[in-house]
């Protein structure tokens, strides 16, 4: 369940944002009538580029870019990583070759998806002043994009659904948030390769992919052929299934499918115990510990840029050389940088332990209380792309650790 | 023009800046102006004590401003700004009869109908003064519900005072002043130190400061944190109850609908929570230093 408020009046009747998000053809949840997993082969893969393309989406897929899985438009089959994983550990990333020609078999790279729906950059307004000092206000177009994307691992649709919570499910919503949201067409895959830095199972967001998707594929790899087992999600996945897919998956496809992921989730090694997690951040706010952590981060902010939940921004003018305009940007802000905690001329949390807590505690503590879940998925980005390698799922042990 | 045609969701009012025009500016002390402010299209909105606006100054940007006026003032609304930076310079120099913009107004209202109990304590510490304006004149206008209405006012010195004009007022109508600064001059006859030593215990009836019955007391408290933390300790000590402790909340509001994650004080984001907050939900995350 991701709202309770609704603001679209046409169609008529509309109490939650999911059914705002998913009414459109999107819904889930409700009967349908040929929903059995089939079976794509490459060429199937391809034609479902095409479907979605037809369909009037761009889609956006993960493609090799500066030697990360990048997200980028995505033409055909050929665009994906072919025979690529990543390495990950703290503070370390780095693409290496596989022995088969998987096009999914990695975890996830630096950039999220939340580029694409909360980008780092918006335009908020424009605002003029004529020359008798009248202000006259133009909000930014927010024309809704219609947008697939394909080859989102489990944790990274789940974070979706966090920052729906965050931008959506708000006494008033954010309306370029929702523009870019409303009609994505998921396609997850499920995931098969975790990298060494996640621990979605202990926030139970994967490897295999929860509700929310048009669109579920497991890869299966042989040598250099690829096979996918897919099932719908939603009306409009089913739809497009049907178009693309005429082989029902066999028993032994399905099953091999379900190994996929349960042989994931056995390499996972990686947990954080979220048993009492807030509580216990709660009573680690005095706690010295902060300043033990404060000794290694650098306070740059890569986590949270990194991060596919962390939705802060700052909000800035910027006036052009004749002063009679002024726009307001949304750019993307992080709690470790110093301004972000002004109150009047100087930060709040001026010391990077502060800083620090209010990210940890928040990321695993406070959101809780804000938005009813975690704000973790445990994808493990802030770990791999931490400068030092922090690993917040250590620190939380080192934190319970304390008396 | 809005585009609220192509936007899927119905966009807030509150995130549209709205022109208004400076109707009048009061210079109150060297440093602290009040501007009062009237929509340039449209009707003046409602709002509650303790509520906040993003007053916006062309170019430069927004800042977070309590309404200062009352809410029987219907044909404008007051805020009362410190020279405080580059925005808030630029919002008190705004001519008379020139625009700013304000989004809001935000948040919830001091919960001046609960309250209960036959002692009333408001606690203003500077420029904390603002926020609790209109709410001492609603509580003064009803005042026959208390046995005591007291405020405990503190400042630097007797010149950075503000609205003395309305304290006169309100003691006349019977609210028990106590006005206390940092450093006096020669004419000063009000108390001199900090707020939180102003109140003394139920014992100590002969006391300087104020002396109410404690455990039938609410309390309203607005000021700079340090000042806010051991107004509610001692409060505390005194015996109020913590529920019955409210302070109003500031940090760093941006967008003010909670979407932008700056003004977080623990599990609290001011804007859409608060600002105003019982010591007995706040407490525990107020009382920690940079949090």
């Amino acid at each position: 369940m991701i709202g309770t408020k609704c603001h679209v009046e046409n169609p008529p009747v509309c109490t939650t944002v999911d059914v705002w998000l998913h009414g459109l053809g999107h819904v889930w949840g409700y009967a349908m009538t040929d929903s059995t997993a089939r079976v794509l082969d490459l060429a199937g893969l391809g034609k479902l580029i095409d479907a979605l393309t037809t369909r009037g989406f761009d889609v956006y897929g993960p493609q090799v870019r500066d030697g990360v899985i990048a997200h980028d438009l995505l033409r055909s089959v050929d665009d994906l990583p072919i025979g690529v994983t990543d390495e990950q550990s703290g503070g370390s990333y780095r693409l290496a070759s596989r022995n088969d020609d998987a096009r999914f078999g990695y975890a996830v790279g630096p950039d999220s998806w939340k580029s694409l729906l909360h980008p780092p950059r918006t335009k908020v307004w424009t605002m003029t002043r004529s020359a008798t000092g009248a202000l006259e206000v133009e909000m930014a177009e927010t024309e809704p994009a219609k947008r697939a994307f394909l080859g989102m691992k489990p944790c990274e649709l789940a974070a979706i659904h966090k920052q729906d919570r965050v931008l959506l499910d708000a006494e008033h919503p954010d309306p370029s948030y929702g523009a870019n949201r409303r009609d994505v067409f998921f396609v997850v895959v499920n995931c098969g390769d975790p990298a060494e830095t996640c621990f979605c199972p202990s926030m139970g967001t994967g490897p295999g992919a929860g509700p929310g998707f048009d669109l579920a594929l497991t890869e299966l790899v042989d040598g250099a052929a690829v096979r996918y087992v897919a099932e719908a999600g939603s009306v409009l996945g089913n739809d497009v299934l049907l178009t693309i897919a005429d082989s029902a998956a066999t028993e032994a496809d399905i099953t091999a499918a379900e190994a996929v992921v349960t042989e994931a989730e056995k390499r996972i090694t990686r947990q954080l115990d979220t048993n009492g997690i807030k509580e216990l951040l709660y009573e680690r706010l005095d706690s010295d510990y902060w300043d033990v952590v404060a000794e290694r981060c650098l306070t740059c902010g890569n986590c949270t840029l990194a991060c596919p939940t962390c939705f802060c921004t700052n909000l800035e003018d910027i006036t052009d050389l004749t002063g009679e305009h002024s726009e307001r940007w949304r750019v993307w802000d992080s709690c470790f940088s110093l301004d972000y905690s002004l109150l009047g001329p100087a930060p709040n949390r001026s010391s990077a332990s502060s800083r620090y807590r209010q990210w940890l505690t928040h990321k695993l503590g406070t959101w809780i209380d804000q938005y009813d879940e975690s704000g973790c998925v445990g994808c493990g980005r802030c770990i791999t792309w931490c400068p030092v390698g922090i690993d917040l799922t250590e620190e939380v042990k080192a934190l319970g650790a304390q008396s | 023009m809005t585009t609220t045609s192509t936007t899927p969701l119905a966009l807030s009012p509150l995130l549209v800046p709205r022109p208004y025009e400076v109707i009048d500016k009061i210079d109150e002390t060297p440093g602290i102006t009040t501007l009062l402010v009237t929509p340039v299209d449209g009707a003046l909105p409602d709002f509650a004590p303790a509520q906040v606006s993003m007053l916006g100054a062309f170019g430069v940007g927004e800042a977070a401003i309590s309404i200062s006026s009352t809410t029987r003032a219907t044909k404008h609304h007051a805020y009362t700004i410190r020279r405080a930076g580059p925005i808030t310079n630029a919002l008190v120099d705004t001519p008379v009869g020139g625009q700013i913009t304000v989004r809001g107004p935000f948040g919830n209202a001091w919960p001046i109908a609960q309250s209960d109990t036959r002692h009333h304590l408001v606690v203003a510490g500077g420029l904390g003064i603002a926020p609790l304006r209109a709410a001492l004149d609603e509580l003064v206008n009803r005042i026959e519900r208390f046995d005591r209405l007291a405020l405990v006012y503190g400042a630097k010195t007797p010149d950075d005072l503000v609205f003395t004009e309305d304290l006169a007022d309100w003691k006349m109508q019977g609210l028990e002043l106590d006005l206390t600064v940092d450093v006096g001059n020669d004419e000063w006859s009000g108390g001199v130190g900090l707020v939180p030593d102003r109140l003394a215990p139920s014992s100590n009836a002969s006391s300087d400061g104020v002396t109410l019955d404690w455990a039938d007391t609410t309390a309203f408290v607005c000021g700079p944190d340090v000042m806010m933390h051991f107004t509610a300790l001692r409060l505390i000590d005194l015996g109020v109850r913590p529920e019955r402790i409210w302070l109003t909340l500031e940090r760093n509001m941006q967008c003010g609908n909670g979407l932008c994650g700056h003004c977080q004080l623990g599990p609290v984001l001011v804007c859409r929570d608060g600002p105003v907050m019982s010591y007995a939900d706040i407490g525990m995350f107020h009382r920690v230093k940079e949090l």
